[in-house]
């Protein structure tokens, strides 16, 4: 009982946080970020193990994290609500060439980080040729150019 | 959402709720973070207690704060009116045990008796009449509130609580 709790308790520790960082924490892998993954990933796992190092209790926190994944994703499809408060939703950073400061100062984008995006995925080479971009739930940057 | 041609499920209320959600969250975070250097979580100035009995032979340092499977130490000073004919008799109530295994013990006693109600650890002193000192290092299997009872000879007890985290 006592591994099944461990492991949701973290889990649900985990969504917590990383909610709350938002969603640009790791969407851009920088070398520290690995570093901080792994760190985060090490700390994680003694919380879950604890002192048993037994093969039941190895597989009663997988089955139990993927359970909750698996229940989550499920209650994310049945319900919008569910699926907006754990994953947000898209927004639109850039309009027309315009920068969207409000929101990207909220989402601790600049337009570095646009610029950037808009030469690595269309060859764009100014943000007035930049039609949309949008901050994906995924924490990545699309880009649609003007036509 | 047809502002734009997007095709694009935007909710920008929506957004600015959860903005201020994450603005509280990483105060509430930021609040952890100083109370947990206080030693709200363990370890730390607000954590280290002493408790002592009420005629002042027994007093114990100990702390109030602590996480479950960490080892947590308890310093047992025992006064000189508590240690007649040279041996020192702590006595730690079977409640308060149930709750902690006993990594160690500086000095190891001398013997140990039990009951049904309690375990009295049995040290000898160099000298009649003398101030003592011994440390119990305990490992919490538990965590919630748990009540120490501890007594020195016949000398009134010292009583003192302790919080454990998950």
């Amino acid at each position: 009982m006592e591994t099944v709790l461990r492991a949701t308790a973290v889990y649900l520790i985990l969504v917590l946080v990383f909610r709350l960082a938002g969603r640009r924490t790791f969407a851009q892998m920088t070398n520290f970020d690995l570093i901080l993954l792994l760190i985060i990933s090490e700390a994680s796992q003694n919380a879950m193990t604890g002192n048993d190092y037994s093969i039941t209790n190895g597989f009663f926190i997988i089955v139990t994290l993927v359970g909750i994944d698996v229940g989550l994703s499920l209650w994310k499809q049945h319900s919008p609500r569910v699926q907006r408060w754990l994953d947000g939703l898209p927004m639109i950073v850039v309009e027309d060439g315009r920068l969207l400061k409000d929101r990207m100062d909220h989402c601790r984008l600049d337009e570095d980080d646009i610029l950037s995006a808009a030469r690595e995925r269309q060859g764009l080479e100014r943000v007035d040729q930049i039609k949309y971009a949008v901050l994906e739930t995924s924490g990545g940057i699309s880009i649609i150019p003007k036509q | 959402m047809s502002r734009h041609g997007l095709q694009l499920n935007e909710d920008v209320p929506f957004q600015r709720r959860v903005w201020r959600i994450q603005r509280i969250g990483w105060m509430a975070m930021a609040g952890l973070l100083l109370a947990a250097l206080s030693g709200v979580f363990g370890q730390g100035w607000l954590s280290d207690e002493t408790a002592a009995n009420s005629s002042g032979t027994l007093w114990i340092d100990y702390e109030r704060f602590g996480r479950w499977e960490s080892t947590l130490a308890l310093r047992v000073h025992v006064g000189s009116g508590a240690s007649p004919n040279g041996t020192v008799r702590i006595r730690l109530d079977q409640d308060y045990l149930s709750n902690l295994q006993i990594e160690g013990m500086m000095p190891e006693p001398d013997s140990t008796e039990t009951s049904a109600t309690a375990v009295t650890y049995v040290f000898r002193t160099t000298d009649a009449d003398q101030q003592a000192v011994i440390t119990l290092y305990t490992k919490m299997k538990r965590f919630g509130v748990f009540t120490a009872n501890i007594q020195a000879g016949g000398e009134p007890p010292v009583s003192f609580r302790q919080i454990i985290y998950p």
